[in-house]
């Protein structure tokens, strides 16, 4: 990771595209991209776990956000989206100032730090980082639930039981058994 | 011209008509069938049959595409039903939604209906708490509404009656307040659960936390095993439907039961437009159904009829069904019928932490919530507010990860939870609200539904003596989290409007005056006995238990004494 090579949005808007699933939200390609790489940042591949590109992530989080969002949200989610995609553009361009080209978490990081104060500094519009934030926001909590609600985790790595077939109101923590958040 | 032929004939008379197929409609089905009565049952809804129509009961939460979460079109269609705490993405379809069947709110209220077999007792909340005599005495005793014609010694046996059948889960608490019923071994209170049981008993010589008593079958017997139920498997799944019939409801039950004897006939889509009163006869003959896809009205007729439509629905009804005898509604000699209609007032909560007890947790999912019985006013009166709350109380342990930051780090960290620091407690209140003559249900001048059925308006609000109670629990149960060493003690009033709480009361009372009320001690309509509302709108007052149980009970016990009646040709 790092480099301006990986800040997002460097190339041009391609052209809106249709994506059925999650129309009320109006993504091009290109930012359906964006999405996709922000959930990989926020859950990784690795080690022997599958991550957010493994479990397509992306499609639950844009989904989530097409129904569950109000029509605020879903306006601010994609304003966000096309913020930080601006943001990003911006941040390229500027490779001797103080921001300076960063890998994308790092950059995130930068986004959802930043206060008013600092973005009137950076010359940037107050609303786009607002937006850009919430968006930040939304996308992880979506990746986060589509993480744990995944089929993969609730079977292979903290399996759910359908039928417990007994309550138990008093158990005794075993330190050496692992925490199952289903249990 | 009119088909007079014998198999007609055979087919719109019986000997018994029950309006309704859920908590109530189910049970009169079920008492008539078996007492040998050729019964038509009617409902407004789809048919839904126990376990073949339950088509999300199975379903893993990955397999629900938004993990149970409403969609914003679903919330913008239903500005009403969306409120509602059970009205999620796998219970979609067993709620009426906004459009469907529309009402007037002269107040804010949100009637929140189930059209289909079983009506909402798919969707219940199981929880069954015998009623004592301090709550059939609080009318008289308080001076509102009208006194009960019955007491607790009328309906003792049948609450077992009704709880040997449903099976229910509890323990034998011993409580005046509370009786004692035919229970099931009782679930188990949580770690934190009993300690604030043992603190509160310490404490408070009038308070007691006990394990809720909650209509779900604990453990295998033969006698559920005949009603095709077995025993609750801790999914706390319940209100998609259960496929085991851990939990009581119309569908697992009664209806099946009423089924098995032939004598139950099961009409589906038929909307009762109004019953069909005699002037000559001076009785109700049957009722006139509109089906409710074709839309052609079809009479049926029978020498009782049980209204057990739901509350509103039941006014609704009675409203509608004008004669010459009965111009303002059946049985409405004294113009109170829609009037005194009450709920539980479920707007306040309290929530808090307790870092004791950190070597515990819990395992399974309890559908069931432990209980404060009501403590207010219960032997006199002792506080500047009428009546009083019980209260649910729940108290887990939290699997917790931390969030913050992006990549390996938040991922290990989800992969490795923990136990919360703290057990989370919270206790909401379930408070008694005074039925007065300005809390009404009526009929709409003009508007008229998809089945030309005049609206229903509804008027119905909180009152001073409501929003004392909600300052009261506030105070009381912040001191009794305070005592137990509860920390982060936090009140909520959620100001959510009546209806949510789906316990509309009233309307019909039951009372010993024809004078003051609409139904006698046995739930006959007092100007005409051949009709019995059984269902919520016979309450008298709301007391603070959840109100199911005492229905059933009501209904069994009605249709035993109409049925005697009938034997002894006195209807």
């Amino acid at each position: 990771m790092g480099g301006a090579a990986l800040v997002p949005g460097c190339n041009r808007f391609s052209q809106s595209e249709d994506f059925p699933a999650y129309s009320d939200l109006s993504i091009t390609g290109r930012e359906k991209e964006l999405v996709q790489r922000l959930c990989t940042v926020i859950i990784p591949t690795g080690d022997d776990v599958k991550g957010a590109s493994d479990l397509k992530l992306e499609d639950f989080v844009m989904i989530m956000a097409n129904d569950c969002l109000d029509q605020q949200e879903r306006t601010n989610f994609t304003s966000g989206l096309r913020a930080l995609h601006l943001l990003g553009r911006m941040v390229c361009q500027k490779e001797t100032g103080e921001f300076t080209c960063l890998d994308w978490e790092s950059f995130f990081r930068v986004v959802l730090g930043m206060e008013e104060a600092e973005a009137s500094r950076r010359h940037l519009e107050w609303r786009d980082i607002r937006d850009a934030k919430y968006f930040l926001n939304t996308v992880k909590e979506f990746t986060i639930q589509g993480f744990v609600t995944s089929e993969y985790f609730m079977t292979e790595i903290m399996p759910y039981s359908m039928l417990p077939g007994k309550f138990r109101g008093k158990v005794l923590i075993d330190p050496q058994e692992k925490v199952n958040i289903y249990d | 011209m009119t088909d007079l032929t014998i198999d007609r004939v055979k087919e719109v008379n019986f000997d018994a008509i029950v309006i309704g197929t859920g908590m109530t409609g189910g049970w009169a089905a079920k008492e008539l069938t078996e007492k040998g009565l050729k019964t038509l049952v009617l409902e407004r809804g789809r048919e839904l049959v126990h376990v073949r129509d339950y088509p999300t009961a199975h379903l893993y939460p990955y397999e629900l595409e938004h993990r149970n979460r409403l969609t914003d079109r679903l919330i913008q269609e239903n500005p009403i039903l969306s409120g509602c705490h059970a009205f999620t993405e796998d219970k979609q379809h067993l709620f009426v939604k906004d459009a469907e069947h529309p009402y007037i709110q002269s107040e804010p209220f949100s009637w929140i209906r189930g059209y289909q077999t079983g009506g909402r007792s798919i969707m219940w909340g199981r929880m069954v708490q015998r009623w004592s005599d301090y709550d059939f005495e609080g009318p008289a005793r308080d001076g509102f509404a009208v006194d009960w014609p019955i007491r607790y010694k009328d309906l003792a046996p049948w609450y077992s009656y009704v709880e040997r059948f449903i099976g229910v889960s509890g323990n034998r608490d011993g409580l005046d307040t509370l009786p004692d019923g035919e229970f099931l071994p009782p679930m188990e209170l949580t770690a934190v659960e009993d300690y604030f049981r043992q603190r509160v008993a310490a404490l408070y010589k009038d308070r007691r936390v006990i394990m809720g008593r909650c209509a779900h079958i604990t453990g295998n017997y033969e006698r559920y095993r005949n009603q095709g139920r077995g025993g609750c498997q801790y999914r706390n799944e319940c209100r998609r439907g259960c496929p085991l019939g851990g939990y009581f409801s119309s569908n697992s039950s009664t209806i099946p039961w009423a089924m098995k004897t032939g004598n139950l006939t099961l009409k589906h889509h038929a909307v009762v437009h109004s019953i069909i009163y005699n002037d000559h006869r001076e009785r109700a003959t049957g009722v006139r159904v509109i089906d409710g896809l074709a839309g052609h009205v079809t009479e049926y007729f029978a020498k009782i009829i049980f209204v057990n439509a739901g509350s509103f629905n039941s006014n609704l009804l009675l409203l509608n069904s004008r004669s010459n005898r009965f111009p303002e509604g059946l049985g409405n000699d004294n113009g109170l019928l829609g009037k005194y209609i009450a709920f539980h007032n479920y707007r306040a909560s309290v929530t808090a932490e307790y870092r004791g007890l950190p070597e515990y947790r819990t395992q399974g999912r309890r559908p069931a919530s432990a209980y404060i019985p009501r403590f207010r006013n219960v032997k006199k009166q002792e506080t500047g507010f009428l009546r009083g709350y019980a209260a649910t109380f729940n108290g887990h342990r939290p699997v917790v990860f931390d969030r913050n930051g992006f990549g390996h780090r938040l991922k290990n960290s989800m992969l490795n939870p923990s136990y919360s620091d703290s057990w989370k407690v919270s206790s909401g209140m379930m408070g008694e609200t005074i039925p007065k003559e300005s809390s009404y249900v009526g009929l709409d001048p003009d508007q008229k539904d998809r089945w030309g059925v005049p609206l229903l308006t509804v008027s119905v609000s909180y009152d001073d003596n409501d929003e004392a109670m909600i300052g009261d629990f506030f105070e009381q149960f912040g001191e009794m989290f305070s005592k137990a060493g509860f920390s982060d003690i936090r009140v909520r009033d959620s100001h959510r409007i009546p209806g949510l709480d789906i316990h509309e009361m009233g309307g019909v009372r039951m009372g010993k005056d024809p004078e003051t009320s609409l139904l006698n001690k046995w739930n006959q309509l007092h100007a005409c006995p051949n009709v019995i509302v059984s269902d919520g709108a016979c309450m008298t007052s709301t007391s603070t238990q959840n109100p199911s149980l005492t229905y059933m009970a009501l209904t069994a016990r009605a249709v035993d004494h109409a049925v005697n009646e009938l034997r002894r040709l006195n209807l």
